[in-house]
């Protein structure tokens, strides 16, 4: 008898154990899908429009850590800026747009006035409805 | 002979009924297509219709303003042309409409308007030349509501980038302080302050002749430079802000003080 109530018992918990371990599966193949439904920024290497830009191995560094950083550090830190283009995303187009040497420039000058209460400075119009402040690439 | 008149007048009443059929526009169908922003079928309506050439142009160009196709707006403009003239409500709305559009668009739509009505001298022009030039004009002329923006503006068109550049060279901040951001002076003057520090603290601990040393004076000497060209562009960036700025309240108080629409 003790036996047979043994034997039941570790039937049973077996069973238990399966339903739960069925309901994890569950739970984790949702959770999979939800993480894969959500869109992946748009980290990409430089783009570069100047033809002198192309020639220049530095570009091509200043690229390298950019894309470095905005695929392994950014996520890390969990980095928030307070413009709607991020400062990385913002250096990577302006070297694209005016080449390493401004571009860089253009982009720490960004970075150096990156702060919580910089909306401030800027008009209304400038304001998107998260908070943060609209900026653009000047062509 | 009475069958042929009765024939005749059957034909005749008959292509009467179907040239008026073809020819009719309904201006209220099109109203309610434009209310309802059933966009395909409001542009499918006016192909078909049987409008004459400036006509067509006119609803045309009341359509792509609507779906905000500015250049497709601007092609049938020339057609317009009289139309456009006699309908205040419309010339009224595409003030509006323009004064918060980019500077392009804005300057083809305010030089048009010059050409049609050369001798206006109310509404929306009138502001739009004053922020073309704001040093030139009195205060007093502009609306109580509208002053505040109007004086921000005017005091940012007088700054000169170049000032800015060399006071950002004298101390880092100042040029962002010259033209106003006063948050943004901040930043920059603490974060040059830290780089000055680290390059001191490194210089009397290791020496001038060590790599950390060098990549200290690296980072302040590319901040610093970013600072002053970063300066520079600001003070240009500030002035056309600030008229846009001014120009999108010019915008809200025309269209909260006079009627315009579209239809």
């Amino acid at each position: 008898m003790t036996k047979f109530i043994i034997f039941s018992y570790f039937i049973l918990s077996t069973l238990q154990l399966n339903a739960q371990m069925d309901l994890s599966g569950t739970m984790a193949n949702e959770l999979i899908e939800n993480c894969g439904s959500e869109k992946p920024k748009s980290r990409s290497f430089l783009k570069l429009s100047k033809s002198t830009s192309k020639y220049n191995p530095f570009t091509y560094l200043a690229g390298g850590l950019l894309f470095v950083y905005q695929n392994v550090l950014s996520e890390q830190i969990s980095a928030n800026c307070n413009f709607e283009i991020s400062c990385s995303e913002y250096t990577k187009r302006c070297i694209n747009e005016y080449g390493l040497f401004k571009g860089t420039l253009v982009g720490l000058h960004q970075l150096s006035c990156c702060s919580p209460t910089i909306y401030k400075d800027y008009c209304e119009f400038q304001i998107s409805e998260n908070g943060k402040v609209k900026n653009e690439v000047v062509k | 002979m009475k069958l042929l008149n009765n024939t005749a007048l059957i034909i005749a009443f008959f292509f009467l009924c179907s040239y008026n059929s073809f020819g009719q526009f309904d201006l209220d169908f099109v109203k309610h297509l434009s209310k309802n922003q059933f966009a395909d079928e409001h542009l499918a309506y006016l192909e078909s219709s049987a409008l004459p050439v400036d006509s067509m142009a006119y609803f045309k160009a009341k359509y792509f303003i609507q779906y905000e196709k500015d250049s497709l707006f601007f092609e049938q403009c020339e057609s317009a042309q009289n139309l456009l003239t006699t309908d205040t409500l419309f010339l009224r709305y595409l003030d509006n409409y323009f004064l918060k559009k980019k500077d392009s668009n804005r300057d083809q739509w305010f030089s048009l308007r010059n050409a049609i009505i050369p001798k206006d001298t109310v509404g929306a022009l009138v502001y739009y030349s004053l922020a073309s030039n704001p040093s030139l004009t009195d205060t007093t002329l502009v609306p109580v509501m509208l002053r505040n923006d109007f004086k921000n503006y005017a005091r940012a068109y007088k700054k000169k980038p170049i000032v800015a550049l060399l006071l950002s060279t004298v101390l880092p901040g100042l040029g962002e302080l010259y033209i106003g951001n006063l948050r943004a002076s901040i930043a920059k003057f603490g974060s040059q302050t830290i780089f000055g520090l680290q390059i001191v603290e490194s210089i009397y601990f290791v020496g001038l002749i060590h790599p950390l040393s060098f990549v200290n004076i690296g980072f302040f000497s590319a901040f610093y430079v970013a600072n002053i060209v970063g300066s520079y562009r600001d003070t240009k960036t500030k002035k056309h802000d600030l008229k846009n700025q001014f120009l999108f309240h010019v915008s809200d108080y025309y269209a909260s003080m006079y009627p315009a629409s579209i239809y």
